[in-house]
């Protein structure tokens, strides 16, 4: 089977099994109440929200989003090093995702699909336009830099208010697997592409790292295939295993945020 | 046993925010019980992190798949005795980074495990009590004006009649002496501000606060609609607590359990107080200036049932400043972070050593700022703050607002 449709069963199979996990966790919140009713319902529970929604405003809500579901004021205000963490980290992952989509959309459906062939979609799928190189290797260095602070923090530092849990471990690790080896693997393309060095040092953590092996006379198509496996399976096991762990906070939490402080302020007010 | 798991004790909203909790500890680090009793299960981490492994063990991928796993009665014990341990500050929903509205939430838990019979033995006394005797003295209720005793006109029509204010007393103040100074100030602050003013006397029940926060507020509906249409009988505009929590409810929960609006104004001392000196009708002179010393130097201690729940940080603050040569300083702690004196959450029926210990902290930050008076606005504030300030031999007196208010009036 080839590489990409091996990757797209993976990636198919994690967005299920994601889709199914956030549905999972969905029902057991419907079996909550709503004003004092039992098991309300979907509707009655949207229903509610929309309530919600009118009685803080959407501009309310809007900015309370920004400021305390994605900025976070108030860990900023707490701890700047943590905020910095956070933010390197989902700044990273939410930028990384999004770039994902687009060369994937550009890839799969306008190339694959509709036969467009504009020269901005194929400067989207080359890896090697300096835009795409750049964004790419900085925001996974971004994130690398993100969750070296909270390793750091949970694990040599270990403030006394953390509580580290296996599941927490195997978190970070499956996070820390995916992020790390998605360097050799690009390391493995520059070589099996043959990229030249012009282009290939806009990928400036992983052409330095190709060099030592320029000479070799490995079979470098053969290893990128492998290590495109591991890193994306990895990356799936990671989107399909978010919403069994806390690491489904990422969803709710900014919703959670926006809504409890825009509708203190209005009790408040 | 599975009770803390009946899912429709808790709403959508409360589910979703257990979800939402980051793990971040950062409530950790703040909790007043915890950093005294060390239970795990006291802290929120630890108890949001316990219900939600029940949670995926009764609901989650593996329990659809392959039934639920019970929940030994023994963990139900242990959980209770954290979820009890709780003073129910709110300090933890003022630092958490995603804004869980955690009280709500301690208070749901508290209501699943009565349910189930894990709470306290002391609180099914308080129960007994409030049910049977409308207060949570079990004292007879017609003796709820004994604090107006030594009052210069005693209790001479401070009940039964029309007025424009109705003074809710509240059970510590009303049956408790070490509270009595505080409805005494407010009867005479009011009186000699022109304020027309009466109380409910026996007609006056406990506000049901207590229960609901014990996780027995089933009867608290009967008790709100006896008082609210006690005072509606009275004929008054406003009603005015001294005490915050029932203060809270009045405002907050009243309204909600009776589906309706009250009718008049809900106030607290202190905001009444301050609009009071704002529109001068209030006339304040030095306080406790005696011919040889300086004023002695205030702080204040925020009640977390009137500041962190109520919003009401600047009013008790406000009052102080207006008073002429006022020594005024700030805890390390205060407004929205201010400690807990542990005094709340029906913490000290199961366990007044930690009531006392969180207490002992707290007035370990007023003796930091050299302050030889704690004033706060809330009687039992001044009930923990003043039996652990005794206990402690230290050097401060605690104070309510409306005794200090007294206090600067009497040279005007």
């Amino acid at each position: 089977m080839p590489r990409l449709a091996i990757f797209w069963v993976l990636i198919v199979a994690a967005t299920a099994a994601f889709v199914a996990g956030c549905a999972l966790n969905a029902s057991i919140w419907l079996q909550g109440s709503v004003g004092g009713r039992a098991a309300p319902g979907l509707r009655a529970a949207l229903a509610a929200g929309w309530r919600g929604l009118r009685r803080v405003g959407p501009g309310r809500l809007l900015r309370a989003l920004l400021r305390d579901g994605l900025w976070h004021r108030r860990l900023r205000a707490t701890d700047r090093g943590r905020w910095l963490a956070h933010a390197l980290l989902l700044g990273g992952f939410l930028a990384m995702f999004a770039l994902s989509t687009l060369t994937g959309l550009c890839q799969e459906v306008l190339i694959l699909l509709f036969k467009v062939r504009h020269p901005l979609v194929e400067a989207i799928v080359n890896k090697d336009t300096p835009v795409m190189a750049l964004a790419n290797e900085a925001l996974g260095v971004a994130m690398l830099a993100g969750l070296a602070l909270m390793i750091v923090r949970r694990y040599v530092r270990r403030p006394a208010q953390l509580r580290t849990a296996a599941p927490d471990t195997a978190l970070i690790v499956l996070l820390a697997v995916t992020l790390l080896s998605g360097y050799p693997t690009e390391v493995l393309r520059i070589l099996a592409e043959r990229v030249p060095a012009s282009l290939a040092w806009y990928s400036f953590v992983a052409y330095p790292l190709s060099l030592p092996a320029q000479g070799l006379d490995w079979p470098w198509p053969a290893l990128h295939d492998w290590a495109f496996l591991f890193h994306s399976s990895f990356a799936a096991a990671f989107l399909a295993y978010a919403p069994f762990s806390k690491f489904f906070h990422v969803l709710v939490s900014p919703i959670v945020a926006a809504a409890n402080s825009a509708a203190r302020e209005v009790e408040l007010a | 046993m599975t009770a803390p798991l009946k899912l429709s004790g808790y709403s959508v909203w409360q589910l979703m925010e257990l979800d939402a909790c980051t793990r971040c500890g950062e409530c950790v680090a703040w909790c007043p019980t915890f950093a005294e009793n060390s239970h795990e299960l006291t802290h929120p981490l630890g108890k949001i992190a316990r219900l939600t492994s029940w949670l995926r063990r009764r609901h989650g991928l593996r329990a659809r798949l392959c039934g639920p796993r019970p929940i030994a009665d023994g963990e139900l014990a242990e959980f209770a005795a954290g979820v009890y341990s709780c003073t129910l500050c709110a300090r933890c929903r003022e630092v958490c980074p995603v804004h869980i509205d955690t009280r709500p939430l301690w208070m749901a838990m508290r209501e699943q495990l009565a349910a189930a019979g894990h709470y306290p033995p002391a609180l099914a006394t308080l129960r007994q009590n409030v049910t049977a005797r409308y207060n949570t003295a079990g004292e007879d209720n017609a003796n709820r004006l004994s604090w107006s005793q030594n009052l210069p006109s005693g209790s001479a029509g401070l009940a039964g009649r029309r007025a424009e204010v109705v003074y809710f007393v509240g059970c510590v103040s009303a049956f408790y002496p070490l509270a009595y100074p505080i409805p005494q100030s407010l009867v005479q602050v009011l009186h000699k501000a022109g304020v027309d003013l009466t109380t409910l006397g026996g007609e006056e029940w406990c506000c049901g606060f207590p229960l609901m926060v014990a996780g027995l507020g089933a009867e608290a509906t009967a008790l709100a609609r006896h008082n609210v249409a006690a005072v509606r009988a009275t004929g008054a505009k406003t009603l005015v607590a001294t005490c915050p929590s029932c203060y809270h409810t009045w405002q907050h929960d009243y309204p909600r359990l009776l589906g309706e609006p009250l009718g008049f104004a809900v106030r607290h001392a202190t905001e009444l107080l301050a609009g009071l000196v704002d529109s001068g009708q209030l006339k304040l002179g030095p306080y406790g200036v005696g011919a040889v010393r300086e004023p002695p130097l205030l702080t204040y201690h925020d009640p977390c049932d009137l500041g962190r729940t109520s919003g009401i940080y600047e009013a008790p603050r406000r009052v102080l400043q207006a008073i002429p040569g006022v020594r005024f300083t700030e805890m390390r702690d205060n407004r929205a972070l201010a400690l807990c004196c542990g005094g709340g959450g029906d913490v000290e029926m199961g366990d007044a050593e930690l009531t006392a210990a969180v207490a002992r902290r707290r007035l370990a930050q007023a003796q930091e700022t050299g302050a030889e008076v704690i004033v706060s606005a809330c009687q039992q504030c001044k009930r923990t703050l003043t039996a652990t300030a005794r206990r402690e031999k230290a050097r401060l007196r605690v104070l309510d607002v409306t005794e200090v208010v007294w206090g600067a009036m009497q040279g005007v």
